[in-house]
């Protein structure tokens, strides 16, 4: 078995960790489609890296767009930088939901997970997504999280 | 007791001053050139990566700034995404690599 250390991926760490919050389920009880029409038996879980083909709202983008170790010799400790978009088919709905993903990270990321520890969290303030050319609204954050292996699980 | 006092206003100076400037404006450029290599294109060859430019530089509250401007309406589909597209984060990222800040306070200038 290798002992190559990975530090951890943490856009499966923040999508498996948003998913276990209970706060986050009562946003996917129902679902539109991406014209706003009102759609059945939608999935629950609509927290992704990548949005699927078959887009249901409200939903959850988490994307890694930067950052660096801050630790190089060893490369140990990250400093990923995220995005987190909130897309529902309101405005109202968007904020509250983007906003409680980023409280959520505020208040209860920092610990330890099956894909990483982390060790602190800097959350940013809600700010207006892309709007121009779509009917579902979005809002999104920014956060740095500062991160490394789990040495119980083997890190990623 | 304090034997050493941070000189504020002398700081302030030296980050408002003609090196600082310069200094800022040659990593624009780097964090420009950075943003064209990298980032995304459309299939159709020149995209709105090439309308990245470096702005005018002035003096803020905190001391020199450096303006990257991005004059089309698109641009923040790209740096921010859209529910078609993620982040590609075009000129947060070129600037970071060229180690700058970002400052987005203003619509269409990063």
């Amino acid at each position: 078995m290798s002992d190559l250390l990975l530090l951890p991926d943490i856009e499966e760490l923040v999508v498996q960790f948003l998913l276990d919050q209970e706060e986050l389920a009562e946003f996917f009880d129902t679902a539109v489609d991406e014209n706003g029409r009102s759609v059945d038996n939608p999935p629950a879980d609509r927290v992704y890296s990548v949005l699927p083909g078959t887009k249901r709202f409200p939903a959850v983008r988490v994307t890694r767009f930067g950052g660096i170790p801050r630790s190089f010799r060893p490369r140990y400790l990250d400093a990923p930088q995220i995005q987190i978009d909130g897309f529902a088919p309101t405005h109202k709905l968007a904020v509250r939901l983007t906003e409680t993903c980023a409280s959520l990270l505020a208040e209860r990321l920092t610990g330890t997970h099956d894909q990483g520890i982390v060790t602190g969290v800097d959350v940013g303030g809600i700010r207006p997504g892309d709007s121009d050319f779509e009917k579902i609204h979005m809002r999104l954050v920014t956060a740095t999280i500062y991160t490394h292996p789990n040495p119980a699980t083997g890190g990623s | 007791m304090n034997d050493f006092e941070i000189d504020m206003p002398g700081i302030l100076q030296i980050l408002s001053g003609r090196e600082a400037s310069e200094e800022l404006r040659t990593r624009a450029n780097q964090a420009v050139g950075i943003a064209q290599a990298t980032g995304p294109r459309g299939r159709h060859g020149r995209h709105v990566i090439d309308r990245i430019t470096v702005g005018d530089t002035h003096i803020g509250p905190t001391g020199a700034v450096v303006d990257i401007d991005w004059p089309d309406s698109r641009w923040h589909l790209l740096e921010y995404g859209s529910v078609n597209n993620p982040p590609y984060r075009v000129v947060t990222n070129a600037a970071q690599q060229a180690g700058l800040t970002v400052i987005d306070e203003r619509g269409g200038h990063v």
